[in-house]
Parts: C-alpha cells; structure tokens; sequence
C-alpha cells in the first residue's frame, strides 16, 4: 500500500461566538492543521494526495481511483445534516477503501438525538433529552433547571458556551432561538450535568481505550463555565496554549473506569463504529457516566499546532507519536478491506 | 441549474450483485416502472433522463445540473444498506432530490434502528430482538409465535410459512439460515395476528394524504402474512380493500413519519388486532414509486382506488422538492 489520498475541510475563518458564519466551519481544520498532517503522512513514506472536501471531491476521487490504496479521511462535510455521511457515500459509490466509518453511523452520529435514542433502545447510559425548535419550547418541560442546550448537528463545541446553561424558562426560549438562528437546527436539550467530564479515545477493529483524559473544569480560569464550551476549546485551550486542566491518563476509581469502558464499547458496537473515533462522557454529582456525544472523524490536529487535541494526547499518554497513530488508523482500516501492508 | 431537466435515477440491477435469484429479481422491476414514471413527469412538460444510480451517472448529473432527480433507487451495489450514497451524494452536489434523506435512509435500511426509534417515542410495534448471529440469548419477554426477517432487506425477501417459529430450536435454525445465505443481521419479533393494512403517507404542505388497504388472502394459511410469494409472484393470492383508518392510527403514522425523517412519500405495513390494538410492523422510506398498472404495488392501487391521478401526486411532490431545497 503506497497511495494515499487525504480528505479534509479547510477552516476560512477562526470561530467567533459573536460572528455566526464563522461557527458554521468550526468542525474544519486550518490550513495549518492540514499542511501539517499531509506532512507526516508523507513522512510516513505514503505518496498522498490531498483533496479539499468539496463538490469537487467526487470528480477528483473518481479519476483517481484506480491509483488510490486508501483514503484518510478526516472530513466533515458541506452541506445538510447528513454531511459527515457524504465522503464515505461517495467513497462507498466509488468503490474506494477508506478510514473510519461508514455513512450509516457517520449520519447518526452527527445527530445526537437519533444516536442518543439508539443508545437509550441498547440500555446505554444517555440522558434523556427534549428535541426543540423555536416553537416547540413552552412550559410544558418537564426537566429542572440548570438544562443544557445544544445545537443537535455540530460538533467540535460549535454553539457551546457559557449560555449553554440555562436556569430558566426565558433563557431556554432564548437560547433554542439563538441555535436556530445561527445552525439553522433544532435544540438538544437536556440535564446539566455538574459532575466530572471525560473523553474516551478509542482504536483498532475490535477496538482498544487508550488512557482515558479528563477536562478538570475546576482549574479553568473562573470566567469559564466548568465545561467544555467552545470558549474554552478554542480560545483557552488553543489560543492560550492552555492545557494543564487536561488530565491524562484521569485519575479515576476502578469501579468508573470499567463502568465508562462498557459504555463505550456497547456503543461501538449499537452505533456500528469502525477503526476509530472519540466519546465524551460526563458523570452527575454520584459519578454515574453518561455519554454526551461520539466523534467521528474526531480531530486530530499534530501537537505542534494544537498541544490539547484529545486524541494526541491519549495516544502520547499510552507511548504512541503522532505518526504511529496515523499509521495505526491507517493499518487498522487496511486490515479491514484486506489491503496488503 | 436546468430549470426543464428532471432526472430519473433508478437501481441499477446486475445479477452478479445479488446472493441470490430472489434477491435479484426484487430490483429488476425499477428500471421498467422507472421508464413509466418518466412518461408521467413528461406529461407536466418537463425533459427527463433516465440514469442508473451508479458512479458514472453522478458524474453526467452534475454536468445535467436538473431541476431535480427523482430518486428511484433501492439498492446499490445490489445493497439496500448503502441507498443513503444517492441522497447524500446529492446533497454534497446540491442538486435536489425526491424522497427521504441520507439520515432517513440509513434509519430505514435497518429494521433495528427503525424499531428501535419508534420504540422511544412510543409508536405501538410488536416486541423485538436483533440477532446478529444465531447464537445470543433469546429475551424471555418475547412470546412465542415468532417471526424472523432480515433485518436490511425489504420487499418480503424470505418471508413465507417458515418464517414464523414456534420453538427456540426452530428460531435459531431460521436465524442460522438467513445469515447464513444473506450475511446481514436478523431481526425476530412477536407474530401478532389480525388485519394487515397496509397505509400511504403522502406529504403535503397543507394537508397530508393518508390511503389504506386490508389485504385479504384468497388462501387461509395457518399464519397469514405478506409473503415473497404474494409480493413478487406471478398468480394473485390476495385482494385489497379499501379500509378507513381512525384518527388515532393517522396521528401515529404522521408522528412516525416525522420521527423517522421520511420525506414526500412512505408506506406503513400495520397489522390492527381482534381487540382494534393497532401495531406498526414495517415502515418503508421510498417505497416503489409508479401508477397502477405497474409494480408500484399499494402506491399505484391506493391512489387508483381513491380515483387520486398518478401525475397529480408527481406533481405534488415536485412542489415539495422545490419548497425544502429553495
């Protein structure tokens, strides 16, 4: 296997929480990001040709695919609430191997309410949850406040801030007006959950967890709500190089642990997730587990550029450089079509 | 974009895609029923190409750049699963596109996740297990008689008398089989006696039409259901009747429309007990579009036998398209 073509979205503008056309490529990489990543996959000895997941992508991918051995895929899409479903459909329609999974889970996985209604149908700790639009909220809810509210299609933190949390029926209305203003998307709304948070990386056809990393929002700097909010993913997190509240691997009981490893396989295994992917979990005040949400393609930014990446920083914690864990995506979805290494 | 080009995108059916001949012969009847809504969407004045849903056709579509696709396909690659690459390919095209969406698609081309959905916002099904192979444990809720389908696969494929079992010996010989001969999980459920009624859903931006049908068997079989024979054989073992539904029974197959992201057109297989309990057992997303006259099955015989004309729904739908992609 010697060619490799790597699919991603390219980020314009930096998010802005106050500019709501930036938030809609916060799930994009930077042009930085993507150099970079080209870089070690090239240095990883892959002839690689990279193509910006566009209209265009189909054209491209079509005239290449008798060179292509396998595409990295790390793209998230354009258009439509189905969009991290359309390069492995048209890959799938191409006929070409590819990393990570197929349309099916891609699609329910960037729709946290269906993914959450599967994992509830599997017996899979998950909140449950409202799905609201600008007219659906009235008084009706039966939930107590604090609730969380979130846009239902983003990812990456995109529409998470300190307004997230709301305490009360007029902030709720206002916060599932601001979501559907700005996304164009109904709101999740759910418990806040005040207890620990984590995220559980996870590898390989059946898959291994590498060391679990928790977000320990007490060591944020109190102008930050004690979860991960797209303020504290992007601006203190990657502007600041602020990262000493990420604990890897998390200190935890060993009953949690195990409580969080189930989770998490079950999931792979409902949801139908293959070579990789990344779930957040957050526990109530009794440190029950929840799951929040899964991420696949999660980021994978080189460590130079973003020291907080998750899942860099998991794969560093179980003794893997950033290139071994390209190579062991790649490996692992090799494997899976039988592709000679 | 080509304001007069509509296209026809319909599976494209090769044997060699398909394990079996029964399988094959599922698919084989788009592309006919495909040319004959293609003269019906040329009765409105509009200029239609037929394609089959394959790579090449994706490529000659963005070059079209049509109005919109009618998306005829079933299958690709002879698999029911991956059907989401068309609308999610044309969504990454922008180029609109009748029926459900990727989401919908990929809901609906599992059993499972289509039950399992319902399940959470309450519609009435009959209890159910997936099996993903013949050996896990059977869930001692379930009662006895049960019947085995496969769990992505429509149009009665292997569904016939040997399909419902009565001993956990016989079920997971069934299980055993199924996935054996189709490679795909298995879904069982409980066998609820009663009518079988078959339900359209067609989305209107006023008021949605919603038809239904009682299917009556000529022949009385110990367990009656929609065979592979009644679907796809050449002799008539069954009639329809008209058959009206209450008002409970339209809500919920509004609500699991909705619920299920089905757009423009779905059917709903419901069987109604001897005690008026009504339980849905199949919803479908895209179900064979066409007039009567062809194998659209209940999509052409309820609108024929609500006097409904074939080209009138066309162009309901064709407004619809035009309203959700503007």
């Amino acid at each position: 296997m010697k060619n490799i073509a790597f699919l991603y979205n390219v980020r314009h503008h930096y998010p802005d929480p106050k500019d709501s056309k930036t938030l809609k490529e916060t799930d994009f990489d930077d042009p930085e990001t993507t150099k970079l990543q080209i870089k070690y996959l090239r240095k990883l000895g892959y002839t690689v040709f990279p193509i910006e997941a566009n209209e265009k992508a189909y054209l491209k991918l079509y005239r290449l695919k008798n060179k292509i051995d396998l595409v990295f895929n790390v793209s998230e899409g354009l258009h439509g609430s189905d969009r991290e479903a359309q390069i492995p459909a048209i890959l799938e329609m191409l006929q070409i191997p590819y990393t990570g999974s197929a349309p099916l889970a891609q699609a329910l996985m960037l729709d946290k309410a269906k993914a959450k209604e599967i994992l509830l149908e599997n017996n899979i700790s998950t909140l449950p949850f409202y799905l609201l639009g600008r007219n659906d909220v009235n008084s009706n809810i039966s939930f107590k406040y604090p609730l969380m509210v979130k846009p239902v299609s983003e990812g990456s933190s995109a529409g998470i801030t300190n307004k997230s949390v709301v305490r009360d029926f007029v902030q709720l209305k206002k916060q599932v007006n601001y979501i559907e203003k700005t996304f164009g998307e109904k709101s999740l709304v759910e418990y806040y959950l005040s207890g620990r948070e984590f995220s559980v990386g996870m590898v390989g056809n059946p898959p291994r967890i590498l060391p679990i990393l928790e977000s320990d929002h007490s060591l944020l700097p109190k102008k930050y709500l004690p979860f991960d909010s797209l303020e504290v993913k992007w601006f203190f997190e990657i502007e600041s190089k602020g990262h000493d509240h990420l604990k890897i691997p998390a200190k935890i009981s060993e009953s949690l642990k195990r409580k969080i490893e189930k989770i998490c396989y079950s999931l792979w295994n409902a949801i139908g997730i293959r070579d990789w992917c990344r779930i957040d979990i957050r526990c109530d005040e009794n440190e029950n587990p929840y799951v929040l949400e899964v991420n696949s393609p999660p980021g994978i930014t080189p460590p130079e550029h973003d020291p907080a990446c998750y899942i860099v920083r998991m794969a560093q914690a179980s003794g893997m450089e950033y290139e071994d864990l390209l190579q062991e995506i790649i490996y692992t979805a090799a494997k899976r079509y039988g592709i000679k290494i | 974009m080509n304001n007069k080009i509509i296209v026809v995108l319909y599976s494209e059916a090769k044997r060699k895609y398909f394990s079996t001949e029964e399988h094959y012969k599922t698919e084989l009847e788009v592309f006919p029923r495909s040319k004959v809504v293609k003269k019906e969407i040329e009765k409105l004045g509009y200029k239609v190409i037929l394609l089959p849903g394959n790579a090449n056709s994706l490529i000659k579509l963005k070059k079209i750049k049509p109005l919109l696709v009618f998306n005829l396909v079933d299958s690709v690659f002879g698999k029911e699963e991956l059907i989401q690459i068309i609308p999610a390919t044309l969504d990454l095209f922008t180029i609109p596109y009748t029926g459900t969406d990727a989401i919908g698609l990929s809901i609906n081309s599992s059993k499972f996740l289509t039950k399992a959905i319902l399940n959470q916002s309450g519609i009435p099904q009959p209890k159910f297990q997936l099996f993903t192979n013949k050996n896990i444990r059977l869930d001692n809720s379930l009662k006895f008689p049960l019947i085995v389908k496969l769990n992505e696969s429509h149009g009665s494929l292997e569904i016939n008398q040997d399909s419902v079992v009565e001993s956990e010996n016989k079920l997971r010989n069934r299980v055993g089989f199924l996935i054996d001969k189709y490679h795909q999980s298995v879904i069982i459920e409980e066998y609820i006696r009663g009518k079988e009624i078959t339900v359209l859903m067609i989305e209107d931006k006023e008021e949605s039409i919603i038809l239904a049908e009682e299917r009556i068997f000529f022949k009385k079989e110990k367990y009656p259901l929609y065979s592979y024979e009644a679907a796809w054989g050449e002799k008539e073992i069954y009639d329809c009747i008209s058959y009206k539904l209450n008002e409970k029974i339209k809500e919920d197959v509004r609500k699991a429309f909705k619920i299920l992201q089905f757009k423009d057109y779905a059917r709903f297989e419901l069987i109604i007990d001897k005690n008026g309990n009504h339980f849905f057992i199949d919803p479908n997303a895209n179900p064979s579009f066409g007039p009567y006259g062809t194998t659209s099955g209940p999509f052409g015989y309820l609108l024929f036998l609500n006097k409904i004309r074939f080209v009138s729904i066309v162009k309901k739908i064709i407004n619809n398209v035009s309203r959700r992609f503007k």
